[in-house]
């Protein structure tokens, strides 16, 4: 696919895989994990160069409105899809997708069958290292948690803007304050992760390209 | 997001399909009506046995377009009125890999879609659940009767929560435009708000593969017809109160800026002739000048017949001889005076108290005139009228709010006016 105008901007590494040698697809410049298309290899990103860190845990195909490299739009905004982590919970599992709007920032968009969260990382200090200090239903300040949930890291796609680790556990709470706005606290061996969004209606998801 | 799968009941180790992705919480068997939690260990929690299953058009495994968007029929509810048992629907879950889940809702020949929506608040609505009207993406949507309950009598199939007999839920149904409803519902875990469209029952037959002989379409009666038509036209309302509102402001406005009679400068003592055709409303003389030493320095008389009507200097205010509270502001270098003349020739005669200085006064007089404050606090209580007629549920501290803020306003208006 060609690389999408509005975005070329971004583009700033030009590397090749460690492994085979195959030029990077690389659209983010603050990008730390990479898969690489021709053979797979999941490479880590240093300030110095590449290193490949295994073999990616290749997912299976499922359908969803969202494809890497291919634009869309959410609210008149345009973003462009650079990777995905899949988490399972038991029975199924839902993505975190990576996308960049056309000021480089990042965001991340949260499927679970047919939920959709668009939410980009918060700059906010807890008062707590732990998440489980968060109880079900109960208020913080105008927020008010309203799930908490965990899943297994079973792979990626893409480009990633961290490093992930497959089979680590990921532990996660939504708080709500009421209407669209969601915060999420995400929890995981690298640490705590703050996010701030709100719920996106899929049937208001639109390609760019058609 | 999830494979599919099969397992064997536990109860009667029938082959159950299970197609509606990772959500799906429980199963009930097909066969022997046992109710199975998707757990660990696949537990019979009940049994439907005694239930009657009532005929439907549609049947758990079929298939079909809504929007142009493929759908599963996974699960299916029974609900009837705790008020009037014999008031029942269908409620199907539907699944699509991409949008999650859905619900097609059956009732008697109409049917309609419904999909959970996220983006409602529903801590508002908690705070003003009295509320006849609630608001969501742009639309109105009024409350049809009251709150009601809601009982499950039967389930089949596949769902994303384990829903036993007679578990009830509390319902409160808001009617929108173009055959839209936005319903609440509350049970003893939570409270999820759904968004339904009525769709055309035909195409969704034909769509989901419904034989001709099992396709029941409902022909609305005269009043249903009515009311779907009445839905329709409110809503024209909030754009009916925009036009309103420009035209009133047009109305207000307009005409009641006056018609101007006289404007003149002048920067010596002098006797200014005019006449009045039209004694509606008031009239209104303004003076400016270009400081307020300058204005303080003038004396104004008003005179008809050669009887002086009125009097006002920096000083002191006297209409037809009689003294009253107010006359221009010290710091002011411009004033309104508003009177209720009749029609008729008038003269108004202006002298400077220190005749070395020559700055100059502009003197405009004005009939048909209506003051500010008057026109603001009219139109804000017409809009407030309008918008209560319009919507039938206002809060009341936010209208009394408003009421006194206009007050307010229409206040400082009158004083502005006065001491402009």
């Amino acid at each position: 696919m060609k690389p999408n105008r509005l975005y070329a901007d971004t583009i700033t590494k030009r590397l090749n895989c460690p492994q085979c040698g195959y030029l990077l697809p690389l659209r983010f410049r603050w990008t730390k994990l990479v898969e690489c298309p021709a053979c797979k290899s999941s490479i880590f990103l240093e300030d110095e160069g590449a290193k490949v860190i295994g073999k990616a845990s290749t997912l299976s195909p499922e359908p969803s409105l969202i494809r890497v490299h291919d634009p869309i739009i959410i609210d008149r905004t345009n973003y462009l899809p650079l990777g995905k982590i899949r988490y399972s919970y038991g029975r199924g599992f839902w993505e975190e997708w990576f996308l960049i709007n056309q000021n480089n920032q990042e965001f991340w968009l949260s499927i679970d069958e047919g939920d959709f969260v668009l939410e980009r990382p918060a700059k906010m200090t807890l008062p707590f290292s732990n998440i489980d200090k968060l109880t079900m239903g109960k208020s913080y300040g105008e927020y008010v948690v309203t799930e908490i949930g965990e899943g297994e890291c079973v792979g990626f796609e893409g480009e990633l803007p961290k490093k992930i680790t497959i089979n680590e556990k990921h532990r996660y709470v939504h708080l709500s304050k009421g209407g669209a706005s969601l915060m999420t606290i995400e929890s995981s061996k690298e640490g705590i992760e703050i996010f701030k969004g709100k719920w996106i209606d899929p049937f208001e998801i639109k390609k760019v390209n058609g | 997001m999830s494979q599919h799968y099969s397992i064997k009941c536990p109860n009667c180790a029938a082959p159950l399909n299970l197609l509606g992705g990772g959500r799906v919480e429980s199963i009930t068997c097909n066969y022997c009506k046992s109710l199975i939690e998707l757990g660990k260990e696949y537990k019979v929690l009940s049994t439907f046995k005694e239930v009657e299953i009532p005929h439907s058009p549609f049947k758990i495994g079929m298939r079909g377009k809504i929007n142009e968007i493929e759908w599963t029929i996974i699960g299916w509810i029974l609900y009837c009125s705790l008020d009037e048992l014999d008031d029942q629907w269908s409620e199907f879950l539907l699944f699509s890999p991409l949008y999650g889940y859905g619900w097609l809702i059956y009732e008697s020949g109409t049917v309609s879609f419904s999909k959970r929506v996220r983006d409602f608040n529903i801590p508002k609505w908690q705070m003003r659940q009295n509320n006849s009207t609630v608001f969501y993406r742009q639309g109105d949507y009024l409350l049809q009767g009251i709150p009601y309950r809601s009982l499950i009598k039967f389930v089949q199939g596949e769902l994303t929560w384990i829903a036993k007999q007679n578990d009830q839920i509390e319902c409160w149904d808001y009617k929108g435009r173009k055959n839209e409803m936005l319903t609440i519902e509350k049970s003893n875990q939570e409270i999820e708000v759904y968004h339904t469209k009525r769709l055309d029952a035909r195409e969704i037959y034909k769509s989901f593969g419904v034989a001709s002989k099992d396709q029941v379409i409902k022909k609305e009666s005269l009043k249903e017809q009515l009311s779907n038509e009445r839905l329709e036209k409110r809503g024209f309302s909030f754009y009916a109160l925009v036009f309103i509102a420009t035209i009133l402001l047009g109305l207000t406005i307009a005409p009641f800026k006056g018609k101007t009679i006289l404007k003149q400068q002048i920067n010596v003592d002098m006797t200014l002739p005019f006449k009045l055709s039209n004694e509606a409303f008031l009239q209104q003389i303004t003076l400016r000048s270009d400081s307020n030493q300058h204005l303080n320095n003038y004396q104004i008389s008003l005179y008809q017949n050669n009887k002086e009507l009125l009097y006002i200097d920096r000083n002191r205010a006297t209409l037809n001889h009689q003294k009253f509270d107010n006359t221009w502001n010290y710091r002011a270098i411009g004033a309104n005076i508003y009177l209720k003349l009749t029609q008729g020739e008038y003269q108004l005669k202006i002298t400077r108290v220190d005749k070395q200085i020559t700055s100059p006064l502009t003197i405009v007089i004005k009939e048909r005139v209506i003051k500010k404050g008057y026109i603001i606090t009219l139109f804000v209580a017409i809009m407030l009228l309008l918008y209560y007629l319009t919507f039938k549920s206002t809060n009341r501290v936010l209208l009394a709010t408003i009421g006194v803020l206009v007050a307010i306003i229409a206040f400082l208006n009158k004083e502005g006016d006065d001491d402009d």
